[in-house]
């Protein structure tokens, strides 16, 4: 009883709220943008839908950054709480419903609306943007996933695999498996990085 | 009677009330790391594709363009970014008190963001200016203007940044403004042929070395100058003043909106004007592709030497952009429309993708040589089934011929299965005349899709 009040008033103040909602518009956009992709005449599946499974990951992780640290971050770590479980509890539900979400609209034809890669680079930019959290804050957490995404698709790599499977994984089929040992390496650091040490304090709030 | 439009508190001059806090805003506000983050992005674009901009002016000023779906994202985002600032500062309240107009922090911070943004830019394209200035050939043209409008777009996505940031109240309002402004300016890339298109800064790169009309370029500045005044006036909640710009930016925006596409642009003569070699077999590049010339003429001269005299076979070969330095006066010529690849005895070629960062050296000579290869291959519609092996291999052999790959040496003897190199070498143990003629009747069956023909000339090597 008393962990479900606090789990819902850590939602409340990490803002869940606000992200519940901005995932489902995201989700929904997704699905209408690769409904809309999917349908021109001049591309096939696959390279319709990169800019939804790029972006759209992208946009559900920024949604994710700010609820990465609460308003006072010592305050809350003043509280005994196993921190660790919490954030990664924090960070899991958070990628999962991401993923789950983008996932919902692309599975109906994997194949066409890229199902496999929505969940892929969900779990890179989830990574990123909590890796980003213990280095620059929860504040600007959104930048590196956001910088790298985007300097990705502006490159459009041209090749499929090698070299651009490891440093383009955004933007790679879901086929090609070095892109999804990358999304989850970074993944898995992120989210052991933010659960050993947390959202960033600023300098001027340290003790 | 001074007040804050003619003397500060101290008795300094007017100007110096904007000065002072732009300098301060350039130091100290998000100007500094949006100049670094866009001379990083600039550079990043830069590097991806050099093959699009490399020793050409035009490209390079129609890659800015190209770049502005990335760039314009960034300053949505660096200009949503300062204009929250005073929220995330809880500074509002503090700045409601003072006697300045409202208007005048919002334009110095938006000036601030968008100066470090252009020179961070600028800086970036003016290390892939000196690259192109050693090398290019046509420095004609208009592809200035190009390179004015787009800062001008530049300048307006600060502006729409700007006026999220004051209106949405969320953390994360600067990344998702940048998105969403990076998905609207690609929707335009898939409604291609809209005059519409016209109102995004950002271009195809198939501008390069095309003659975009001065009052084209003079409505587009028009259209991203009202626009940023209407945004900076919402911002600023000047009702009035936003109602001007909308209706100017709306007065401007018809015609260019209702006024032709991009594919309906006339190339630039000068730049189309032919260059060509004045030895050996004849090959031309467009004035803008001249850099070239000494790189694609030692791998088409020998493979045209190799033709002369057989029937059917191009004489020269010639970049396919020259074909429009004969456009009449006020015909237009569609970039979407391939020229066919071989006629009137001329083989067209595309440069495309060609350039290199120092424009020295091509980028895909292989694609050069696959140009070569659409000679050989027959032209048949292989709807049912897969083409005879038989005719494959003529195919093969006779792409290998073209190209002068070796015969096996002398006694070596070819692997039982290697079916195709002992042809090859059958081919090449023939007099040179009777190669000639093998090949010729190969060409002239090739393009009739003579079936039992390249069947039959198959045999004769067998």
């Amino acid at each position: 009883m008393v962990t479900g009040r606090l789990l819902r008033l850590h939602l409340r103040a990490r803002g869940a709220p606000t992200f519940l909602v901005g995932v489902g518009v995201v989700a929904v956009l997704a699905w209408l943008g690769g409904n809309w992709l999917a349908s021109r005449p001049y591309f096939d599946g696959p390279a319709a839908r990169i800019p939804v499974v790029a972006l759209a990951p992208l946009l559900g992780a920024t949604l994710l950054a700010p609820t990465l640290g609460g308003a006072d971050e010592e305050l809350e770590r003043g509280i005994p709480l196993p921190w660790p479980r919490w954030r990664l509890g924090h960070v899991l539900l958070g990628a999962t419903l991401i993923g789950g979400t983008l996932v919902l609209g692309g599975l109906r034809r994997p194949e066409v609306f890229g199902a496999y890669a929505l969940v892929r680079n969900t779990l890179g930019c989830a990574g990123l943007v909590a890796g980003a959290a213990v280095l620059l804050g929860a504040r600007l957490a959104w930048v590196v996933a956001f910088g790298y995404v985007c300097a990705v698709y502006a490159a459009t790599p041209r090749q499929v695999g090698g070299a651009a499977g490891v440093w383009a994984w955004p933007v790679q089929p879901s086929t090609v498996e070095v892109s999804w040992l990358v999304a989850v390496g970074l993944f898995v650091v992120g989210t052991v990085g933010y659960l050993c040490r947390g959202n960033r304090v600023a300098p001027g709030k340290a003790r | 009677m001074s007040g804050p439009d003619d003397l500060t508190t101290d008795g300094r001059p007017a100007r110096l009330a904007v000065t002072g806090p732009l300098r301060v805003e350039l130091r100290r506000g998000t100007a500094p790391a949006t100049a670094l983050v866009m001379f990083g992005a600039g550079v990043w674009m830069l590097a991806a594709h050099p093959e699009d901009w490399g020793g050409r002016w035009s490209g390079l000023a129609s890659y800015l363009r190209v770049s502005m779906l990335v760039l314009c994202a960034l300053m949505v985002a660096a200009g949503a970014w300062q204009a929250g600032r005073e929220r995330r500062r809880r500074m509002a309240e503090m700045l409601d008190s003072t006697p300045r107009p409202a208007w005048q922090p919002l334009v110095v911070a938006w000036l601030a963001v968008s100066l470090a943004g252009t020179a961070g830019l600028l800086l970036a394209f003016a290390g892939a200016a000196v690259l192109v200035g050693r090398v290019a050939t046509y420095a004609g043209g208009g592809w200035w203007w190009t390179i004015v409008v787009g800062l001008l777009g530049l300048w307006a996505a600060t502006a729409f940044g700007v006026l999220i940031g004051r209106t949405v109240p969320l953390r994360v309002a600067a990344p998702i403004a940048g998105l969403f402004t990076y998905v609207g300016l690609a929707i335009p890339g898939y409604l291609e042929g809209s005059g519409w298109n016209w109102l995004s800064p950002l271009h195809d790169n198939l501008l390069a070395g095309l003659r975009l009309p001065e009052g084209l370029h003079l409505l587009q500045a028009g259209w991203f100058v009202a626009l940023t005044g209407t945004l900076l006036a919402l911002a600023a909640r000047m009702r009035m003043a936003a109602l001007v710009c909308g209706v100017l930016a709306v007065a401007v925006a018809v015609p260019l909106g209702t006024g032709p596409g991009r594919h309906r642009l006339p190339a630039e003569p000068g730049a189309a004007e032919p260059v060509c070699t004045t030895t050996g077999p004849e090959v031309c590049v467009a004035r803008m592709n001249a850099f070239l010339l000494d790189e694609v003429a030692p791998i088409t001269q020998p493979v045209l030497l190799r033709l002369t005299g057989i029937p059917g076979a191009p004489t020269r070969a010639a970049d396919e952009f020259t074909q429009r330095a004969d456009a009449a006066p006020g015909r237009v010529v569609d970039p979407a429309d391939s020229p066919r690849w071989l006629r009137d005895g001329t083989l067209w070629l595309s440069l495309d993708g060609q350039p290199t960062a120092f424009g020295t050296g091509l980028a895909r000579p292989d694609w050069l040589r696959s140009q070569f290869s659409q000679l050989v291959y027959p032209r048949c519609d292989y709807q049912r089934g897969d083409p005879d092996q038989r005719i494959y291999r003529t195919t093969s052999v006779a792409d290998d011929w073209l190209f002068g790959s070796e015969a096996p040496p002398e006694g070596a003897v070819p692997l039982p299965d290697d079916i195709q190199a002992r042809s090859l070498a059958r081919l090449h143990a023939l007099p040179v005349d009777r190669q000639r003629v093998w090949f010729g009747a190969y060409l002239a069956a090739a393009s009739r899709c003579d079936v039992p023909r390249l069947i039959g000339l198959w045999e004769e090597l067998w």
